[in-house]
């Protein structure tokens, strides 16, 4: 099912015999700039660290010394091309099966849903002949009842009949609710006055244990990354991912998947298709979905983790347009008396009135998007009420979708997730976005624009390879390796404006202004004017932080050096003395630090000894990978992962311990360029 | 008036500030801006008689925040700050910078009070934040459980970590440091990074072991937030951060169903852990003064709550929200600006903080053009031109 896998020393190997890469380079070789010793007439001389950084970036894992040895000489004999070995590198199975996932799906991949898997789990009395339970008490052995479990049908388990309530399916809230199914997020958590549920035929709804819930969720999580690597390991089109009816599941994401139209069916007795399961492979497959209605299915859209992750339609949006066109929430603007102006207040799980909040000035920014969008995903209702697939609520003909706002409509596609999928990865956006998390995760806030475009020039209409957009934003990093930011031209400095007045424009501060602002705000009546002679200094400042901390250029933001020329312009004119120095440290610096390994890659080099670090609770984790950088945070993590890795190997003496310690700390192990 | 507290021209600056977001969005109506039925348009939920307000020699208070009564006196309540933005994310970044137009990456407003400590370990520490939004380029800190993972946070993983060790670890961070040639801003940032987080272990290896003592509230088990709190006052006695966030029950305030329940539990909830946070602050001293001298607490969700309900029984979210100061700078026992039959905010008067036609209306940079000023900074070469709440501050 899967390739063999081909180490990356094995690599080096048939290289240096002589063979020639797989396929041939994508990609136009950069000039490559050797290193200071003496290169090889006919090949080039790299230097080692960045020989390490594209191994690490591309397979997560420290190359040995006498690989990326043999790999250097290779590439300074003129035996090996630099596009070659990293050709390699992205068609090795650690890019496709941990890379490639992480780069696209992001947070995603370490991220808990609300509403899936189920909320039940129970709880059990000690002893021999553990009693199970819901709620704070178990109950009497009299009110027991005897269950086959769905995760171990051929045996039998006690459980309180009140936790078991084979029958019922829904939770029953008071008039005047939305009716909830037992299989949703709040089920487990009804207030008063509702029907508790149980955990339904074969404990269906239930897990025996947090830790086999956890499971479960890892399970799910898996089916996300195993679902883009095998479409990474076979070089599809990354569409394929978002759009296929198949994904990769393993049996649990399988159990999962079935419990769905257990539910829908009302079927009491599902043991026959639990005992199918047996015949799932343990390590997962790639396999088709069923559907009960057409188009149901649309890839990674349509799991579990995805559908489920918040509680209603529309956030359930926000998360899809995340890994489809990298769109990030983003309401500002809204004012009270905008939304208290909205008759209709029942806003977010009935979604009525989306039409009017679809085309509001301002929340049509948003709101066109997401809220025509999950008309797509309707017959999915709101996870909090209702966890599963329900066909009869899937909407019927053809819908539009909209990427910017109510005026950029993008045609239409069938009412169901299939056809959303195949509309949304038509659009530049998603290979704009696939672009970007290639470029990013390898070049960090150092990417510049061009680099970016030259990433995205790699994409295809419906025919993206993740390898060639990785391929091609390695040899980016090649390209820059040791490139020094350009200094900020030494223009003479304009005397600053008095604090209340209006700031003149500069004829430097105008080349900036006009290389990067007047696009949008060149007497635009809607936006702010940059086009005059002057500037207040509210603007000017409101103007410095936008582009300093990346809001502006719109969609655009200007990499760090470009950034630091256009603040640099322009301080000298607002402040002067301690003032002007602490606004450059600010705006120019904004405290940023060199960019980072994702704190995944991190871990698993700190790890190295092969053994899988524990998991962490962390932030760093859901952040974009072009805000990666050397936090006080990720350095603690990093050298709190260190001491617990030195730990792990028994029988070391606190010296040995201690050194394994100092070793581990490193700055090469948590910059991606620590230049 | 302002009894307990002297002029805030004659204090020095506060030596740590604490930001305490109660997270998904407080509905105010339960306790900063209590109405009655007569006091707002048909259809503005109320849900309690005009008897259950808490009445106060300061200032009246919704029945959830009944906890509060005694605290009034020291406290300044703001209603309403817009924080122009109605999800939870962006609101988030415009909570944190204090600026209501900022991006994820901006550093946030207790990042930039952080760096102008004096000999704290670390300028701040986040806990509990609900969403990625939060990460700025100083972030140290352990998000909320909820999506996050239930799974150990950076801070329990450093509670177990032996001292010698930490020491060991501190010295290869600063050996990195003074690696990094100063050859940029990055590199010298890093450099400084890596020694912050090795002051941090060493100072965390010589401080107690964090032993919290139990908070003894309904829901406490369920969301631990004495627990964070305990953790911020920790970090403060033993110098270890200068500044704290500390955010509040995952995400529960976000009650687009059910509000009329979890409301007044979860404001209720809040209520006591800032009675007893007050108190705790008086009790704990740094340097031989009071915490409670030497600290501004500022409370305020992310985002609000609309002020009507939704067929869930919840509210959806609105883009205003109040907030609660504490520490002596504040011109305390006293509720400023106000809101109109829609619970809306209304403008007001900078000088006075009472509503006022055609008056200032109240923004999150407010707060962080205000807090700056009161550290000493110029704000606005951080990019603050909000407006300075003098009558907050009486100066």
């Amino acid at each position: 099912m899967m390739r063999a896998r081909l180490s990356i020393a094995a690599l080096a190997a048939v290289t240096l015999a002589g063979c020639s890469p797989r396929t041939a380079p994508r990609a136009t070789e950069p000039p490559a700039r050797p290193a200071a010793s003496a290169a090889a007439p006919t090949g080039t001389d790299y230097d080692p660290e960045l020989l390490r950084t594209l191994s690490i970036l591309a397979t997560r894992r420290e190359p040995p010394s006498d690989e990326l040895a043999a790999t250097r000489r290779a590439l300074a004999s003129g035996q090996l091309a630099i596009a070659g070995y990293i050709e390699r590198l992205v068609a090795s199975k650690e890019f496709a099966a941990s890379v490639a996932p992480l780069v696209i799906l992001r947070h995603m991949l370490s991220e808990d849903a609300l509403a899936a898997p189920s909320r039940f789990v129970l709880s059990r009395t000690e002893g021999d002949r553990p009693i199970y339970y819901l709620g704070d008490k178990p109950c009497k052995p009299a009110q027991t009842v005897r269950v086959h479990p769905w995760w171990d049908l051929d045996h039998e388990v006690s459980i309180c009949s009140e936790a078991y309530r084979p029958a019922q399916w829904m939770a029953e809230r008071p008039k005047g609710e939305a009716p909830m199914d037992c299989l949703s997020a709040l089920a487990a958590f009804q207030q008063n006055g509702g029907h508790p549920c149980g955990c339904g035929p074969n404990l269906i709804r239930c897990f025996a244990s947090p830790d086999q819930s956890h499971a479960a969720a890892n399970s799910l999580r898996d089916e996300l990354r195993g679902t883009v690597g095998y479409v990474v390991e076979h070089d599809l089109p990354v569409e394929r991912a978002f759009t296929s009816n198949e994904t990769f599941r393993d049996r649990t994401a399988e159990f999962v998947q079935r419990i769905g139209k257990i539910e829908i069916e009302r079927e009491a007795n599902p043991e026959p298709v639990l005992r199918e399961l047996a015949s799932w492979p343990a390590e997962g497959q790639w396999a088709p979905r069923p559907e009960l209605a057409p188009g149901q299915h649309a890839g990674i859209l349509t799991s579990p983790m995805m559908l489920y992750n918040l509680p209603d339609r529309r956030q359930r949006m926000s998360i899809i347009y995340d890994p489809l066109w990298c769109a990030e929430p983003d309401s500002v603007g809204a004012t009270p008396e905008a939304l208290i102006s909205i008759t209709n207040g029942n806003l977010q799980f009935d979604s009525a009135g989306w039409h009017q909040l679809a085309a509001k000035p301002l929340c049509t920014n948003c709101h066109a998007r997401l809220d025509y969008g999950m008309q797509f995903f309707w017959g999915y209702p709101n996870g909090n009420l209702q966890g599963f697939f329900v066909p009869a609520t899937q909407q019927k003909g053809k819908g539009p979708l909209y990427v910017r706002d109510i005026d950029d409509p993008r045609g239409e596609a069938e009412l169901n997730p299939h056809g959303f999928a195949e509309l949304a990865v038509a659009q530049p956006e998603f290979r704009a976005c696939m672009a970007r998390d290639f470029a990013a995760y390898a070049l960090g806030d150092r990417m510049t624009r061009e680099q970016l475009a030259a990433v995205e020039a790699e994409a295809r209409p419906n025919a993206t390879s993740a390898r060639a957009l990785m391929h091609r934003a390695l040899l980016e990093v090649v390209a820059s390796w040791s490139g020094r930011p350009p200094a900020a031209s030494a223009a003479a400095a304009p005397a600053p404006a008095e604090p209340g007045r209006d700031i003149p424009i500069a004829p430097a501060q105008a080349r900036q202004l006009d290389a990067h602002c007047l696009d949008c705000h060149d007497g635009n009546q809607a936006r702010v004017d940059l086009s005059a002679p002057t500037l207040s200094r509210a603007t000017m400042i409101a103007m410095l932080a936008d582009v300093a901390f990346g809001r502006m250029p719109k969609n655009a933001a200007l990499p760090q050096a470009e950034r630091r020329s256009f603040v640099d312009a322009f301080i000298p004119a607002v402040w002067s003395g301690a003032d002007a120095d602490a606004a450059r440290s600010y705006f120019a610096d904004g405290m940023v630090a060199l960019p980072a390994y994702r704190p995944e890659v991190v871990l698993d080099l700190v790890h190295a000894s092969g053994r899988a670090a524990p998991p962490w609770r962390m932030l760093e984790a859901f952040v974009r990978s072009d805000l990666q950088q050397v936090t006080p945070g990720l350095a603690a993590i990093s050298s709190v992962a260190a001491i617990e890795a030195c730990h792990a190997e028994q029988g070391k003496s606190q010296a040995e311990i201690d050194r394994c310690i100092a070793n581990a700390i490193r700055i090469a192990n948590l910059a991606s360029n620590p230049h | 008036m302002l009894e307990g507290r002297a002029c805030a021209a004659s204090l020095s600056r506060p030596r740590f500030y604490l930001q305490i977001i109660p997270s998904g969005g407080v509905d105010a109506v339960f306790g900063a801006d209590p109405k009655t039925v007569r006091d707002v348009e048909r259809g503005i939920d109320v849900p309690y008689p005009a008897k259950d307000i808490v009445t106060t020699r300061e200032a009246p208070l919704g029945p959830a925040f009944a906890a509060l009564r005694p605290w009034m006196s020291r406290i300044a309540i703001v209603n309403s700050f817009r924080q122009n933005s109605a999800n939870h994310q962006s609101g988030l970044v415009h909570s944190t910078c204090c600026r209501s137009i900022s991006v994820p990456g901006t550093p946030t407003l207790l990042d930039v009070l952080g760096a102008r400590r004096t000999d704290e370990a670390v300028g701040a520490i986040t806990i509990g934040t609900a969403f990625a939004a939060a990460f700025s380029p100083k972030y140290l800190g352990e998000p909320t459980t909820v999506q996050f993972g239930d799974r150990p946070g950076l801070l329990d993983h450093l509670d177990k970590l032996d001292p010698h060790e930490l020491g060991v670890a501190a010295s290869a961070m600063r050996r990195e440091a003074a690696s990094l040639a100063a050859t940029s801003s990055q590199s010298s940032v890093t450099a400084s990074n890596l020694r912050e987080t090795a002051a941090l272990f060493e100072r965390w290896a010589a401080s107690p072991r964090f032993a919290p003592p139990a908070w003894p509230f309904k829901y406490e088990d369920d969301y631990k937030a004495g627990r964070d709190l305990e953790r911020a006052l920790w970090l403060m006695e033993n110098r270890l951060a200068r500044c704290v966030t500390v955010s509040l029950t995952g995400q529960d305030f976000d009650t687009h169903v059910w509000n009329s329940i979890w409301q007044p539990r979860l404001s209720g909830y809040l209520a006591s852990l800032l009675d007893r946070l007050f108190h705790e602050l008086g009790q704990r001293k740094v340097d031989g003064k009071p915490l409670s001298e030497q600290t501004v607490v500022f409370v305020g969700s992310e985002i609000g709550r609309f002020p009507r309900l939704n067929a869930a029984d919840g509210k959806d979210h609105f883009p205003q929200v109040s907030y609660l100061f504490f520490g002596p700078w504040f011109a305390a026992g006293r509720t400023y600006g106000g809101t109109d039959r829609q619970m809306v905010a209304r403008p007001i008067s900078l000088r006075t903080g009472k509503p006022e036609a055609g008056g200032h209306t109240l923004a999150v940079d407010d707060i962080g053009t205000t807090l700056l000023r009161l550290d000493g900074a110029n704000p606005e070469v951080y990019g603050y031109t909000g407006s300075h709440l003098g009558f907050l501050t009486d100066s």
